[in-house]
């Protein structure tokens, strides 16, 4: 039996620790370590955990192929900007899929700031998003150039999507309620195909507050899958 | 490059580079951690251990095997590591899951009258895979289950010969890749008040590397007169109020950086480096301290992991 004196714990730890059955603890092998098993077999006496026979929330449906969104964006240098979103609709305007959002406006931060890409959150209605989806989509800073983000084809439940003509769209917030929109068409199908948005100033002369995005356009790759390509953003670590 | 993403322990976890069975294993494998380990719920294994403290209770193997790790930290940095907070933690009102925590309001109860002091002492019993938790204790596994899930599926899958992959659990993270693989690991390292933010990047030569990252300001609360955070400083009972507000911690495995990071963070600048470099000189640190101001370990200074980093960033006021 070998017993260690706790350090400086005051009366909030345990004030002595005995351990029986080991001689050398600091460096003792752990005598209960192996390797992890999800199976049954380390139930614990006490209970039996319920997640045991939960699924995953891994994409396993076959797709029409990807969708590869290409922009410029810059950033500006002042408030209230630098949000941007993509979305999917079909061709009667309906939504199919949040593709990415800023993080700020996607983890919630337009309930401080109203004006924050009001039209993607009306069609998505993204007050009601599930707490997995916001983290799917989040969009963290992104710096000046080109970048890419895709769609793999799926709708917002992760279904694929019917072959047909869908609408993508980007909304950028430039200065609090001036933003640019871009809409392009794209069918997809057996086909390859390729397209450029068409970019709206709202309201008109918002571009005169800068350039937040530019050079929307699409391509479609028929029968590519996610898989295949890197997607941003790269991870990150963080405070836990 | 397949990314995939479950919402677990009260974080995001996803995988990069692993197939879609694998991380299925991975996302499986960390539920079962949260239902053992989780203190917010009920019917954990922890939850019913402190629950019935006072008492001898038989243990599982895996809760074994996570009880003696902590107690080996525990032992290792002189309890600045220290796994008996439960108590004290929901005593400042962290007493359900962080997501559910009213920010703004948490109940803090009078600390000092309400903490039990804990009565005898603790005992483990390897041979029986007993324990014996004094009354008035509570184990609290929060930070050291969750590097302990990652850091045991990523050993795994390599000892599967995955030949590259990586396992983040909300910035606590391993990734390996082998020499032959061409692509490296590229981690951008969050603003402490900023997850959007990216103040630098960290860039991984072949091998597998471990990177946790804690911080004050990430779980924070407010009790209406003060704010709160979840890095209790063991020595004072109160959270710590060093001159860091995020420290990052690299080396080959997760553990030990979840574990000193945490450290790092309780002691500060003064004596928190040299306290690390004596006991665990292969662990690099990156600090941010409260005024912005960066520093790095002399090891770490002359890697060339470190890209795009700064001396200074600039803080909120």
């Amino acid at each position: 039996m070998k017993k260690i004196l706790a350090p400086v714990v005051g009366t909030l730890g345990a004030g002595v620790i005995i351990l029986s059955g080991i001689s050398n603890f600091t460096d003792a092998d752990n005598p209960f370590s192996s390797s992890y098993s999800s199976s049954a077999s380390d139930a614990s006496p006490l209970t039996t955990p319920s997640s045991k026979t939960n699924t995953t929330n891994i994409p396993d449906v076959k797709t029409l192929g990807l969708v590869a969104i290409n922009y410029k964006l810059f950033h500006l240098d002042q408030l209230a900007s630098n949000q941007i979103a993509f979305w999917i609709e079909d061709d009667q305007g309906h939504y199919v899929k949040t593709l990415r959002a800023s993080s700020f406006t996607a983890g919630g931060g337009y309930k401080i700031r109203p004006d924050a890409l009001p039209e993607w959150r009306k069609i998505s209605n993204w007050s009601k998003a599930s707490k997995a989806e916001v983290e799917r989509v989040k969009l963290p800073e992104q710096g000046t150039g080109n970048h890419v983000i895709y769609w793999d084809c799926t709708d917002a439940s992760g279904k694929a999507v019917k072959p047909g003509t869908y609408i993508y769209k980007a909304e950028g917030n430039i200065y609090w309620q001036n933003r640019v929109i871009f809409t392009g068409k794209l069918t997809i199908g057996k086909k390859n195909a390729k397209s450029t948005a068409q970019v709206v100033y709202k309201p008109a002369d918002a571009r005169s507050h800068g350039v937040l995005l530019e050079n929307v356009h699409a391509g479609f790759d028929s029968g590519k899958s996610i898989a295949a390509v890197k997607q941003d953003p790269a991870t990150r670590t963080q405070g836990s | 490059m397949p990314k995939f993403h479950r919402h677990q322990m009260n974080t995001l976890v996803s995988t990069s580079r692993l197939t879609a069975p694998d991380a299925g294993n991975v996302f499986e494998w960390m539920s079962v951690v949260e239902n053992q380990f989780s203190r917010f719920l009920p019917k954990s294994e922890l939850s019913q251990i402190n629950r019935k403290a006072g008492s001898v209770t038989p243990l599982s193997r895996s809760f074994a095997e996570l009880l003696f790790e902590a107690l080996r930290y525990y032992s290792a940095t002189e309890g600045i590591f220290n796994p008996f907070l439960g108590r004290l933690m929901n005593a400042f009102g962290y007493d359900r899951s962080f997501d559910q925590l009213d920010r703004e309001n948490a109940m803090i109860f009078g600390i000092k009258q309400k903490c039990q002091v804990p009565i005898g002492s603790f005992s483990f019993d390897l041979d029986r895979r007993e324990v014996h938790l004094p009354t008035g204790s509570a184990l609290d596994f929060g930070g050291i289950a969750k590097g302990w899930a990652v850091q045991k599926a990523a050993l795994r899958l390599i000892a599967s010969n995955r030949s590259a992959g990586l396992i983040n659990a909300g910035g606590d993270l391993m990734c390996w890749r082998a020499p032959s693989d061409p692509t490296q690991w590229v981690i951008n390292v969050s603003h402490p008040h900023s997850e959007d933010q990216t103040i630098g990047q960290l860039v991984f030569d072949p091998g597998q590397w471990g990177v946790a990252t804690s911080s004050k300001v990430k779980r924070r609360w407010h009790d209406g007169k003060s704010t709160w955070h979840h890095i209790l400083d063991p020595r004072t009972s109160l959270p710590s109020d060093s001159d860091i507000v995020q420290a990052t911690v690299i080396g080959d495995a997760l553990l030990p950086c979840e574990i000193y990071a945490k450290c790092l963070l309780i002691m500060g600048t003064q004596d928190g480096p040299d306290w690390l470099y004596k006991r665990r000189p292969d662990l690099l640190y990156l600090i941010i301290k409260n005024n912005g101001q960066v520093m790095y370990s002399s090891q770490l200074r002359s890697s060339h992991i470190l890209r795009n980093f700064s001396e200074k960033i600039t803080m909120p006021i």
